[in-house]
């Protein structure tokens, strides 16, 4: 589960990306207390107990960051080429396919987007070899779950065209 | 009627004889228990209509089937893609999912299947001894109570994070912050929610839960192309059944520790309000703290496996034991169990008991079918089940997308929670990737409103007095025994070192 970046160069460990949660965490916190301040203790205490505790642990990683830093013992390195160049892999257009089909199924209908879906990430993850047949799996996976989903479990996913369709034809 | 050991063995063969319908509620639950979102209540609630159909007793097994049998259920996709299917099941692939990227995947179906076994036919039977006594011990528990026991849950980030604590910590009370998003529960001051009314009931647990496992996962798995390694495929494709055999000798083998933390499930099942996750959040922290080797938890141990798998069934017969006892429902299913019994005009607390008893015990007798049958229809699918993990991400990661944003959707039906789903694959893509533990979010996210709602009761109660928490006998034990706890594994190191120096 510990998939820790890796350094970049030599042995010293690059704390670039290990500081992305901690930084967002301070964000959130700084906004939920912004959101409270003036609300009834009742709203406040839960917030200040756990957000005084987040706050002091990320002030330590922080400092024994910058330690590390100073000791010489990590880098700092914004590998901005890296990051480039890793939007154009497999992965990058994986996750930009989830994002195109979270927001194209409210108009185009859970089975259709669904199909469209399971087809261009096979093609995608698989450098695009034998388009037919995992289209075929496709449309009858997302059949499969028109089935269980919509009728089986009678669950209100996005309704589009193809669903139209059969509700008119049964 | 007479209660006797005559009336249980009649009533048992009387539920046998209705395998016909818990068979293929068995089959139907592990497949709602397996797909996140969809849960034994939601299922229930569709197929109402059906169960008001059926003779009472008749729906009563079905509904208690489909249980035990979901419950069950979603401990697989835990295991083998790492993606819980309910919240209960969220301790599980901290030692599953490492054992089925070994290769392992069939010997820890086999030891969570008999883990779960053992642990809900133990827990029937206990609850049906014990009943009437197990039923107090809700009353007793008072939210200064239940923090403590929060607190146990919450005190597993600690041991999650033990490689790296600092790390682990911040993970953990980032969740905590999560948690504590949505309305106020006194004066219903929106807090954190951004300005989204979805967020207004607090962040929702499936979109976390899918989020922060399965969606990081199927981004992750991909720049792998597998979910095992070369070595690892062969084993599985050449494992036979003795893998099976062998999952259920070492669950055997260990039948002192599924015999505790299956209690633990029991005992946490009959508070109101608590659930499987908290239970097997517990389990697992106390299976760790008393482990002689705590440091290989979290690697594919398989006691980390057997905790969380005991206590999770455990709790399914404690949560039947104030609804039937005093009528008072204990978690959702059993609400919806309370409905279909008042419709058919069945009594609920002590006269269910004194007019009906067949069906008062005949309910935990159900169960406990339930759970033998469930011995002879699922153990040998254990071996099929874990093909799963040689299956290609390329068709596999597209799937687990698909299908855990449909389950993010369904329990609300908002579009919302598909895209929040989408937001905490996000989080736990990067968590992962810069070594936080996603579990230790997720723990934060799942207990802390449930502490935040004890916590300011009590408070509430003694006027902003903190004192309250170290105000009663039942609480200050709890809490010394939460002390002991957290300082029994450092003290248990100490001495082990000392003795290794020796």
């Amino acid at each position: 589960m510990n998939e820790q970046e890796k350094p970049i160069s030599s042995s010293k460990k690059n704390i670039a990306g290990e500081l992305i949660l901690p930084f967002c965490a301070l964000l959130f916190t700084l906004y939920y207390f912004s959101t409270v301040i003036e609300s009834p203790w009742t709203a406040q205490v839960n917030a200040f107990m756990v957000g005084s505790v987040l706050i002091g642990v990320v002030v330590i990683f922080f400092i024994t960051r910058i330690v590390m830093l100073l000791n010489g013992k990590a880098q700092f390195h914004l590998n901005v080429p890296r990051i480039l160049s890793s939007i154009k892999t497999r992965q990058s257009g994986f996750i930009g396919l989830t994002i195109a089909y979270l927001l194209v199924i409210e108009s185009i209908g859970f089975t259709l987007t669904t199909a469209l879906f399971f087809w261009g990430s096979m093609l995608l993850l698989d450098y695009g070899k034998a388009p037919v047949v995992k289209g075929a799996l496709a449309v009858f996976m997302a059949l499969a779950a028109y089935g269980i989903f919509i009728l089986g479990f009678e669950t209100r996913l996005p309704k589009g065209v193809f669903e139209a369709f059969l509700t008119g034809v049964f | 009627m007479d209660i006797n050991l005559a009336f249980f063995v009649e009533l048992f063969f009387h539920v046998l004889g209705m395998w016909w319908v818990i068979v293929p509620s068995i089959l139907l639950g592990l497949f709602v228990g397996a797909i996140p979102g969809f849960s034994a209540a939601n299922t229930i609630i569709i197929l109402l209509p059906l169960t008001f159909l059926m003779e009472v007793e008749v729906g009563l097994v079905f509904m208690i089937a489909l249980y035990c049998s979901s419950r069950l259920g979603a401990g697989i996709p835990a295991i083998l893609v790492n993606i819980p299917g309910t919240a209960g099941a969220a301790a599980t692939p901290l030692d599953g999912y490492p054992m089925a990227k070994q290769g392992l995947g069939q010997r820890a179906l086999s030891i969570s299947f008999v883990s779960s076994i053992i642990g809900g036919i133990l827990t029937t039977v206990i609850a049906l001894v014990t009943m009437p006594w197990l039923a107090r011990v809700g009353f007793y528990m008072h939210s200064v109570e239940m923090i403590v026991v929060m607190l146990f849950g919450i005190s597993l980030i600690a041991s999650v994070a033990a490689k790296d604590m600092i790390k682990g910590l911040i993970a953990g009370f980032f969740g905590l912050m999560i948690g504590s998003i949505g309305a106020d529960h006194v004066y219903a001051t929106p807090r954190g929610t951004m300005g989204f009314l979805e967020l207004y009931d607090g962040v929702p647990l499936i979109p976390a839960l899918v989020g922060l496992f399965a969606i990081s996962e199927a981004f992750l798995v991909i720049e792998k192309g597998t979910f095992l390694s070369k070595t690892n495929v062969q084993d599985v494709d050449n494992a036979s059944w003795e893998e099976t055999i062998i999952g259920v000798r070492i669950t055997l083998k260990r039948w002192y520790h599924v015999t505790w933390t299956s209690m633990i499930g029991l005992i946490i099942g009959v508070i109101p309000g608590a659930g499987a996750a908290i239970a097997s959040f517990v389990a697992y922290q106390q299976s760790r703290t008393f482990s002689k080797t705590p440091e290989a938890y979290g690697t594919g141990h398989y006691e980390g496996l057997i905790a969380p798998e005991a206590a999770n069934n455990g709790v399914t017969a404690g949560t039947l034991i104030p609804l039937m006892v005093l009528g008072i429902p204990g978690g959702a299913t059993a609400a919806i169990m309370m409905v279909v019994m008042q419709y058919q005009g069945v009594p609920t607390g002590p006269r269910l008991f004194t007019e009906r008893p067949e069906l008062g015990y005949g309910v935990f007798m159900a169960m406990l079918v339930t759970y033998l049958l469930m011995a002879f229809t699922i153990l040998p699918m254990s071996r099929y089940m874990s093909r799963v993990t040689m299956v290609s991400t390329t068709y596999m990661s597209p799937i687990i997308i698909a299908f855990t944003l449909v389950g993010s959707f369904v329990p609300r039906e908002y579009m919302f929670d598909m895209y929040l789903a989408f937001a905490f694959g996000i989080v736990g893509y990067i968590a992962r990737k810069t070594g936080y533990h996603v579990a230790a979010i997720l723990i934060g996210v799942i207990l802390g409103p449930l502490l935040e709602q004890y916590m300011l009761r009590a408070l509430k109660m003694s006027d902003g007095d903190p004192m309250v928490l170290f105000s009663s006998s039942l609480g200050n034990m709890l809490w010394a025994a939460l002390v002991i706890t957290l300082i029994l594994p450092a003290f248990l190191k100490r001495r082990r070192k000392s003795k290794a120096v020796e």
